[in-house]
């Protein structure tokens, strides 16, 4: 598959061009971090971001590639690892202290993740395929087969309004204190 | 104070992408104004991340369900157990060397050191080949035996001081030997006889003009351990080390204008002796097919 044909398939979030992205790349995208103090876990981890970060790009419609697609991809593999080493360095230093807010924080992410779970599959598709993928209402309602684009902006309205719901609710009938 | 409407479309409207820079500028001041405002734009923040999480997660998952075989060696080479492994086997590897690097050298030291002292000549790096001193002279010694130094009477006894690692002394024989000689009427050297020679070559010795009397060599053979082989030619008398039994020699004497040339022939070989050699020397077999061939024709005349 050509690059050209790659940047099509993504951009109408076909998730099996980004399959054989993974593929196609592994070995080299995995080196940058193998060869540079990284772990084969960490190599996976680095080369899944870089793959998704071009995914949103491409989604949104605001990359313009004027390289071959494995050149831009070593570039944020580059990119990521330096900043997770710069990281690394870094994390002695900083104290560990665990405050109250950060365990309020992690209650209501963890809250947040069971609600999302809880919704239905469309409104789960529509809803991370609008904040995460970045696609359009046209876009998502040629995905899901909606009748149009009105029909797709109401359901997405909808979804988001109950997910608030659930989500304040669990708020407010769990006790975080003890 | 609660949230209206308005303020929550603008949230909203921010979250989407879909809020223009006027109102963003708006909502930006709002917020630091009203906590309540505010506490709402983090919920929504919160949730929008939520969603974005779950769907990366959800990706990854998907991605780290690929399979891929990067291989045996490429599997073996990129686990972190491999690498402490081959760590290691190298740190094996060199201090096995440098073991066995420092015990060579003590092994050498103390193989010196073994190494019987009789022969420590041998080691001393002159260009002598070095020759293994037999033990013969080790004269067995009872613990109990006192020895006693006997001054040898000159008279009684003759010692011939060839090798004075000898435990016999050397036999000898003499006799005297005429030796035949042959004018090579030639001043070519450049064969042995050259080709004026062979047409000269009498039948008999006796026929030549040119032969003087036969010249009388002294032949002393002198059979020794230590050389076997070998003769010393010094003021016109032979000595011939070794046992010559095998079969009768013959010593031809080959005279030029410049110079005359003496062969020794034994046990079917032909040997050159050289005049006034001082030094026992080996004798060397004459390997030259020309000139055998022109010695046979002399010899057989």
């Amino acid at each position: 598959m050509k690059d050209r044909e790659i940047l099509e398939r993504v951009s109408r979030g076909d998730e099996e061009a980004l399959d054989y992205l993974y593929k196609k790349h592994f070995k080299m995208m995995t080196r940058i971090v193998l060869s540079n103090n990284g772990t084969m876990d960490e190599a996976k981890d680095v080369y899944q971001e870089a793959l998704l970060a071009f995914w949103q790009k491409v989604m949104s419609g605001k990359l313009v590639l004027t390289s071959k697609i494995s050149t831009y991809l070593y570039s944020i593999c580059l990119n990521l690892w330096r900043k997770e080493l710069d990281r690394k360095s870094r994390q002695f230093e900083k104290t560990d202290d665990v405050t109250y807010q950060d365990f309020e924080k992690k209650e209501r992410i963890k809250i947040i993740n069971e609600c999302i779970n809880q919704l239905g599959d469309a409104c789960r598709r529509i809803l991370t395929y609008y904040y995460f993928d970045g696609m359009s209402m046209s876009e998502i309602a040629k995905k899901l087969n909606f009748a149009n684009t009105d029909t797709a902006k109401t359901k997405k309205y909808k979804c988001k309004k109950k997910l608030d719901e659930v989500v304040k609710s669990k708020y407010s009938s769990d006790d975080f204190l003890d | 104070m609660s949230i209206n409407k308005e303020q929550t479309d603008l949230i909203n409207n921010y979250f989407d992408g879909q809020i223009s820079a006027s109102e963003k500028i708006n909502l930006e001041g709002q917020l630091s104004k009203d906590p309540l405002l505010k506490s709402e734009f983090e919920h929504q923040q919160e949730i929008v991340k939520g969603l974005q999480d779950f769907r990366r997660a959800q990706l990854k998952t998907r991605l780290e369900a690929i399979v891929i075989n990067p291989g045996i060696l490429g599997f073996i080479s990129q686990s972190t157990a491999f690498k402490s492994l081959s760590y290691m086997a190298a740190g094996i590897l060199v201090g096995t060397g440098i073991y066995f690097y420092a015990t060579q050298e003590e092994a050498r030291v103390t193989n010196i050191d073994q190494v019987d002292p009789y022969l420590d000549y041998a080691l001393t790096g002159t260009d002598e080949i070095a020759v293994e001193i037999p033990l013969a002279y080790r004269y067995p010694v009872k613990a109990n035996e006192q020895l006693t130094w006997i001054e040898p009477a000159i008279a009684e006894v003759q010692v011939d001081v060839v090798d004075k690692f000898e435990t016999q002394p050397p036999v000898r024989s003499k006799h005297t030997f005429e030796v035949p000689q042959v004018d090579a009427s030639s001043d070519d050297d450049s064969g042995l006889l050259g080709d004026e020679m062979e047409a000269i070559a009498p039948a008999r010795l006796d026929d030549l003009s040119d032969v003087g009397s036969l010249n009388k060599m002294e032949i002393e053979n002198i059979i020794t351990n230590k050389y076997k082989f070998h003769y010393k030619l010094e003021n016109g008398r032979l000595y011939l080390y070794g046992k010559f039994d095998i079969s009768p020699y013959h010593i031809l004497e080959l005279n030029n204008k410049s110079d005359k040339k003496l062969f020794f022939q034994y046990n079917g070989n032909y040997f050159r002796l050289k005049e006034n050699t001082r030094d026992i020397t080996p004798l060397e077999k004459i390997e030259d097919s020309s000139i055998l061939d022109e010695l046979e024709i002399i010899k057989s005349k």
